[in-house]
């Protein structure tokens, strides 16, 4: 078994496969040790992907999924794209609630639903690409978020998203030129 | 060539497109000064979208929400787990590797096997029930769980002597006795 440990790209914490082990075998101690090293990555995603103020709502729905759901994880190096899995399967619920809610309370365009409820935040690039990004559909979203924030391969989104390699191609594509016309409409660069 | 779309510049930067079209765009930025400043602005979007995120500052008062919803804290249970039995059965178990006994190393015999694969079979169960969302209480969760992990310390260091004794008649039927204790904590999860 190996002992060595595992870092997310993104976190200075690590986390090794025996705290996994642990966690399946139902230590909440090792299951926080998990949180801690893989939270900051979470949240990001979710708060990419969702745009919306519930996303710290959201990242304890993921990893209240994960500690219901370790049981069926077999194999513990492969946790951190386990996890992965189950924050894009949560968002995506969630934020299909979400739009079914506010098509019911007030019918609106796609791009005014994607684009409501973005929490104020610091002036500069990285906050109006965060505030065009919540503007994009929600496919070219999905697959801008995963590929050119998180770092997944098109396979890997494939796989996470249940479409081919060649739409999550054309998705990033189509998003990376959607978002130039946002940001450029908006004078931000 | 017309000025390519932003998809296809998009393309470009990540090698997607075919090596003919690859060339006729890599020709057309050398001479074009908008085509190049569509690039430096895709590249831009890439690399920005790409640069880590400062820490999250909820993380520690979600935890808090996450452990209260999953049980985690320290929880007093009233359930009356009858842990003497389960000191006993790690204690004979300890016993019986200080007895002299011939070292047969012979492995296990298909019926201690199949006493094993039955226990084993049922530890995944309680497991598994127990952890079911919010159909179980977290305070009879984590007392189940517990439990059934202080029998698997007891059955583990009972499989290690049934390898040196096979087919001692005892030893088994601490084994049996472990496992229906196992099928007391299903029935407190499945009430």
């Amino acid at each position: 078994m190996s002992q060595q440990a595992e870092t997310d790209p993104d976190v200075d914490v690590a986390y090794s496969e025996a705290d996994v082990r642990s966690a399946i075998a139902r230590d909440p101690e090792a299951f926080r040790r998990l949180y801690v090293a893989t939270a900051d990555r979470i949240h990001r995603l979710a708060r990419w992907m969702l745009g919306t103020a519930d996303v710290d709502d959201a990242v304890q729905d993921v990893y209240v999924r994960a500690w219901d759901r370790l049981p069926d994880l077999r194999d513990p190096a492969a946790f951190s794209g386990w996890l992965r899995q189950v924050a894009v399967t949560v968002v995506l619920r969630r934020r299909q609630g979400v739009a079914r809610r506010q098509e019911r309370e007030a019918p609106m365009s796609a791009a005014a639903v994607a684009g409501s409820g973005v929490a104020p935040t610091p002036v500069g690039l990285r906050l109006d690409l965060e505030r065009a990004v919540a503007r994009l559909p929600a496919g070219a979203r999905d697959v801008f978020v995963l590929y050119d924030v998180e770092g997944h391969r098109h396979h890997e989104i494939a796989g996470l998203l249940d479409i081919s390699p060649h739409t999550s191609r054309s998705q990033l594509h189509r998003a990376r030129a959607l978002l130039k016309e946002i940001l450029m409409e908006s004078e931000a660069l | 060539m017309t000025h390519p779309r932003d998809e296809t510049i998009s393309a470009w930067l990540e090698g997607d497109l075919p090596s003919s079209e690859r060339r006729d765009v890599t020709e057309h930025l050398e001479g074009c000064a908008r085509c190049r400043e569509a690039v430096e602005i895709l590249d831009s979007i890439r690399s920005t979208a790409g640069e880590a995120s400062p820490p999250w500052p909820g993380k520690q008062a979600s935890w808090d929400e996450i452990a209260d919803r999953i049980g985690a804290g320290t929880v007093e249970t009233s359930v009356p787990w009858r842990r003497w039995p389960l000191i006993g059965l790690a204690a004979a178990a300890i016993l019986a590797t200080i007895l002299l006994v011939p070292d047969t190393r012979g492995g296990l015999d298909p019926a201690t096997e199949a006493l094993l694969r039955a226990d084993r079979r049922v530890a995944e169960d309680v497991i598994r029930l127990a952890s079911r969302g919010s159909d179980v209480d977290p305070g009879v969760r984590s007392a189940v769980l517990d439990a059934n992990r202080e029998i698997d310390r007891g059955v583990d260091s009972l499989a290690a002597v049934l390898e040196r004794r096979p087919n001692d008649p005892d030893l088994a039927e601490l084994v049996r006795w472990a496992t229906s204790h196992r099928i007391d904590l299903l029935k407190e999860v499945t009430r």
